[in-house]
């Protein structure tokens, strides 16, 4: 599969949420996963003039008793800011590193975002999740 | 005089477009196992290990 990378001028920054693609299972009638929204918490160059992203998936479907553990979008506000429809929880857990490129990132709409960058996480959901990723250290669970 | 009944005026309260996109809706139920899996594959993650980060979250 080609795959092309976007140019650095198009690279996140840290706390901007993104639209993440996922590969399809090569399973014979086993049905390709769709897009999750994700948070972006790194953006490095892994070689000269190639860069990927660290971020976390985000789901608008999540078990009541991870949502502590969490970071959790509802107010509509910072829905809006982000870029979500709904409610959304970045799952701290379920953390990739991804080359930045149009195999694993697309804009949902191009009409609309130019970029796979759909929006940001502002100052107070950022106070948030700093609190949630230190809950996360000291129950001893990984962050990303 | 015109007796006939005239319907009301309709006129949408924005006329612009709005000042931020309109979110993308979509569902998107949580990310399993199986698809991690998919991106260890597709994507190994040891070609990061010695990455130069330009920005971080802190």
């Amino acid at each position: 599969m080609t795959e092309t990378a976007y140019p650095a001028s198009t690279l996140p920054e840290p706390m901007d949420v993104v639209w993440c693609r996922f590969p399809y299972d090569e399973t014979p009638g086993k049905p390709g996963d769709i897009a999750h929204p994700a948070l972006v918490f790194e953006v490095m160059e892994y070689r000269e003039g190639k860069y990927a992203v660290r971020v976390a998936f985000g789901t608008s479907n999540m078990d009541r008793g991870d949502k502590a553990m969490n970071f959790q979008v509802s107010n509509f506000a910072a829905q809006r800011a982000a870029g979500l429809a709904k409610e959304t929880f970045f799952d701290l857990g379920r953390v990739k590193t991804l080359v930045w490129t149009d195999r694993w990132f697309e804009s949902p709409d191009p009409k609309r975002w130019s970029t796979p960058v759909i929006g940001q996480i502002g100052a107070d959901g950022q106070e948030y999740l700093r609190a949630v990723l230190e809950r996360r250290k000291g129950a001893g669970l990984t962050v990303p | 005089m015109n007796d006939q009944f005239r319907a009301p005026k309709v006129v949408p309260i924005n006329r612009g477009k709005p000042l931020t996109p309109e979110p993308f809706e979509a569902d998107y139920g949580p990310v399993t196992d199986d698809m991690l899996k998919l991106i260890d594959e597709h994507c190994p993650q040891e070609q990061f290990k010695d990455a130069k980060v330009l920005k971080r979250f802190i």
